[in-house]
């Protein structure tokens, strides 16, 4: 019996993933296609230099991001210093600013008549006019202090839900606090390191707003410049897949090099970890590394839009803008809780079924790496195919034409969402249960209960603070979605985030201020419960 | 578990409240909602037909529309670019609207020759320059900013952007693809530095003394008049290309019937409306753009840009070559 429900839950999950799947090998079935002129050209002027400035943005990038979001993360979860609190969940928020507005917003400053350059020259005498920010440099620095906070968070819940016992008995053995963080604490958050840097990177590789808006040309502008400057949706699919290749590959070297190491909480300590206290010098210092992420990552974003806003109020106050937001909020919504959905399913699988699941569940998390509108493209291609399917039958059998029904809807949307954000609900659940011994699992199942009844009362129980972390992650990311949303939303459905897109690409920043202001408004809600559930961990 | 079901019924219902309007067009559009909403307030209010807008990246939209197929809802596509609509109606996207009307609104240059796209709005795409630094006989047409005079002095927006894109394959069409690609060349070594933000940026550059002469569209240049950035254009020339060869470089915006549209009539209507005067004015007023039907009455602030010489070339054109100008764009270097 319980060897059938065993495999009963791997091939639910399995099957979970397969649906995730559909899309995603629909890109990889585009590099089966002989590529055309398009591609040749491509090839032969043009894909070097994507290939290096990819490159290029995805070391520093993760590199960056990993320097800022584990110091942060530790200080956060090891000490007590003034305003830690909120510093806490403030070095989260830089995520709620999509980073093409971050990047509009320091090529302001930075420009001619910017805020920075104004009083650089009255500070230093100096005839500086403008700085550069159109540069690899700009992006690397836009890219790291906006999506560190991925790093930081999954680093976080890592260091918060490590066994205290672990670090007590380095303690008793006389290491000193360098030795335990190498030795120790680094080690344990493995998975966490690379699942937080994994996300920066497949985002970074991703990304087209950034990379579009300073002028450089990386893999993903090659990609929309194959499809919408030269129309070859074949050569954007190749390119598509080559990205996912490339993510995949990356991501089966970091498991072959963690090797059979185990990550679980073997050792159970009663005691909660306490924080040490700092004072002094060291406070100050903790306090000043901390908010400088959030000073430029967040507040100067923020107060940049804020000022911009002003110049431009009075078109805020109208029912439509209202309904753009409740709408924004509600697929955020919906498609966060989807997601969590999967992934606890999924991840229960690997759980129990690893041999079986893994596999599935590494590829369904793919998804997170493909430009969002090739992504709406791999979604489209199947839900078309059902769609008319289903169209097919109903004529033939009713004599009654269906048209399309669940292209162009919500739930055609939602889907895209799944596909394109599970890997986020994944890695945050993966990286919550990772840390829930083995043995609990044994005992549970000894005591005669069932998968199920071991994930709803144990681990969900345990690993909430990493699920409503997902749920969170994926909240603020479909809040700032945009092609996917673009291309394969119903009639009448707008969303903040492609306001204030439609607002800036038209370079009117001023207007595009009051969506983007939004966003971040509506990411406060869900922080909010989250930061209760941390507590009262 | 409970939860879950409830969760799954919700996703269900929203699944379902989706279609419900007897008179209605559904327009796909690649022109942002914030430009055309108060055209389709005034044609909703007007004919009582509801217009269900979905808003996207030209390809993007096509892309839908192709994949959709048969049973695509779309029954408009209003797009940027010339060599957008061109595409479509290559694809056999359009179908054709025999209308007199129709004809005599629109100059021939502005409109596909078997009348499967109609032009509704133009652009023009023109040089602001530093007044400091550039004397005006400097300045003469589009191909004269290729001589080495003009060394790290211009200043343009990528070549992955349309409007430049258009430039070039206007340039082919001009002189030939060989010539073309010599101007492209030098025209990338004048650059005063590598192209990168929008329109506006570039002459934010001038300001800031990074370069003397930048190429943008003539609605930027309105916009920015008509905002506290209006202080800048003290210091700055405004200036419409021209030699004997060559006039102003347009561009345009349009529409096309699709053509699986299943409310084709409604769909026309939508199309009829969008070249009539009323509308045409709406075009000048709230985008600054120069409207297609002539002599349409145009603010004060488009008049103040002066007349112009526009090119008498095909905006069709820009279509046929468009893939031609992107390849030259990247063999020269134009990032």
């Amino acid at each position: 019996m319980i060897n059938y429900l065993k495999h009963g839950w791997g091939l639910f999950s399995v099957l979970l993933c397969l649906t995730v799947i559909i899309p995603i090998s629909t890109i990889i079935f585009f590099f089966l296609i002989p590529g055309d002129e398009t591609w040749i050209h491509l090839r032969d002027n043009v894909l070097n230099s994507y290939i290096s400035n990819s490159l290029y943005l995805m070391i520093f990038v993760g590199g960056g991001s990993i320097i800022i979001g584990s110091i942060t993360a530790w200080l956060v979860a090891m000490y007590d210093f003034p305003f830690k609190k909120y510093l806490e969940w403030l070095l989260f928020m830089p995520l709620a600013i999509p980073s093409y507005a971050v990047a509009y917003c320091y090529a302001d400053l930075l420009g001619y008549g910017g805020f920075i350059t104004n009083n650089l020259g009255l500070i230093f005498n100096s005839n500086i006019k403008s700085i550069n920010f159109y540069s690899i440099y700009g992006a690397v620095f836009v890219f790291i202090f906006s999506l560190y906070p991925y790093v930081y968070l999954l680093m976080r819940q890592a260091f918060i839900s490590q066994s205290s016992a672990y670090i007590e008995i380095a303690k008793i053995s006389g290491l000193n606090l360098l030795q335990i963080i190498r030795k120790i604490c680094l080690p344990l958050s493995r998975p966490a390191l690379a699942g937080g840097v994994t996300l920066v990177i497949m985002e970074t590789l991703a990304d087209y707003g950034v990379s579009d808006y300073l002028g450089i040309n990386t893999f993903t502008k090659g990609i929309y410049k194959a499809w919408f400057n030269l129309g070859d949706i074949t050569s954007a699919g190749k390119l598509s897949a080559i990205l996912l290749f490339t993510v995949a590959i990356i991501i089966i070297i970091e498991r072959k090099l963690r090797g059979k190491a185990q990550y679980n909480n073997e050792v159970r300590s009663n005691r909660v970890l306490q924080l040490k206290k700092l004072h002094g010098f060291t406070a100050i210092l903790a306090l000043f590394i901390c908010i400088i992420p959030v000073i430029i990552g967040f507040i100067i974003p923020l107060i940049t839009l804020i000022s911009w806003s002003i110049e431009s109020i009075d078109i805020i106050y109208t029912l439509e803008f209202i309904n753009v937001a409740i709408s924004s909020f509600g697929i955020a919504f919906f498609a966060s809780l989807l997601c969590a959905l999967f992934a606890l399913i999924i991840v229960f699988g690997m759980r129990t079924n690893p041999k079986l699941v893994n596999p599935f569940a590494r590829i369904a998390s793919l998804g997170y790496s493909i430009p969002g509108a090739v992504a709406a493209i791999g979604v489209l291609i199947p839900l078309v195919w059902l769609d008319n399917t289903i169209n097919n039958i109903s004529l033939k059998y009713f004599n009654y034409s269906t048209g399309l029904i669940i292209t162009g809807t919500w739930f055609g949307l939602l889907f895209a969402y799944l596909v394109r954000f599970l890997a986020l609900s994944m890695q945050a659940v993966e990286n919550s249960f990772i840390k829930i011994s083995k043995s609990i699992d044994y005992a549970a199942r000894i005591l005669g209960k069932s998968n199920r009844k071991i994930l709803t009362s144990i681990h969900i129980k345990i690993g909430w603070g990493g699920i409503s972390l997902g749920l969170l992650i994926v909240f603020v990311d479909v809040l700032k979605e945009l092609p996917a949303t673009m291309i394969l939303r119903p009639f009448g459905l707008s969303t903040l985030a492609i306001k204030a897109h439609e607002l800036a690409i038209d370079e009117r920043l001023y207007d595009a201020s009051i969506p983007l202001l939004t966003i971040i408004f509506l990411c406060l809600i869900p922080l909010y419960f989250l930061t209760k559930v941390i507590r009262q961990e | 578990m409970k939860k879950l079901n409830i969760l799954f019924v919700v996703i269900l219902s929203l699944f379902f409240f989706t279609k419900a309007w007897s008179d209605e067009v559904n327009l796909y559009s690649a022109r942002k909602e914030h430009l055309i909403k108060p055209l389709i307030n005034i044609f909703e209010k007007e004919t009582g037909i509801k217009v269900n807008l979905v808003t996207a990246k030209a390809a993007q939209l096509y892309e839908r529309i192709v994949r959709e197929g048969k049973n695509s809802p779309a029954d408009v596509l209003l797009t940027t670019d010339a060599g957008n609509l061109w595409k479509a109606s290559k694809q056999g996207l359009f179908q054709k609207i025999n209308s007199d009307y129709l004809i005599s609104r629109i100059d021939s240059r502005y409109r596909d020759p078997e009348n499967k796209w109609f032009g509704l709005s133009l652009r023009a795409r023109i040089i602001v320059y530093s007044l400091d630094r550039v004397d005006q006989n400097e300045l003469r047409g589009y191909k004269y900013l290729s001589d080495p005079r003009f060394k790290n002095r211009i200043l343009i927006r990528s070549s992955s952007n349309i409007y430049n894109q258009s430039l070039i394959a206007h340039m082919i069409a001009k002189y030939g693809e060989e010539v073309a690609e010599e101007w492209a060349e030098k025209l990338v070594n004048n650059f005063a530095r590598s192209p990168a933000g929008g329109d506006r940026d570039q002459i934010k550059a001038i300001a800031a003394g990074e370069g003397d002469i930048a190429i943008v569209n003539s609605y930027y240049i309105i916009q920015m008049l008509n905002s506290d950035k209006k202080k800048i254009f003290n210091n700055l020339g405004i200036y419409f290309p021209r030699d004997k060869e060559m006039g102003v470089h347009i561009n345009i915006s349009g529409a096309g019937l699709l053509q699986n549209a299943p409310n084709h009539k409604n769909g026309k209507q939508l199309i009829n409306f969008l070249l009539s005067d009323k509308a045409q004015k709406i075009y000048s007023f709230n985008n600054f753009e120069y409207p297609v039907v002539k002599n349409i009455e145009i603010p004060k602030l488009l008049k103040y840009l002066g007349n112009f010489k526009e090119d008498d070339i095909d905006t069709s054109e820009y279509g046929r070559l468009s893939k031609r100008a992107i390849k030259l764009a990247d063999r020269v270097g134009w990032q």
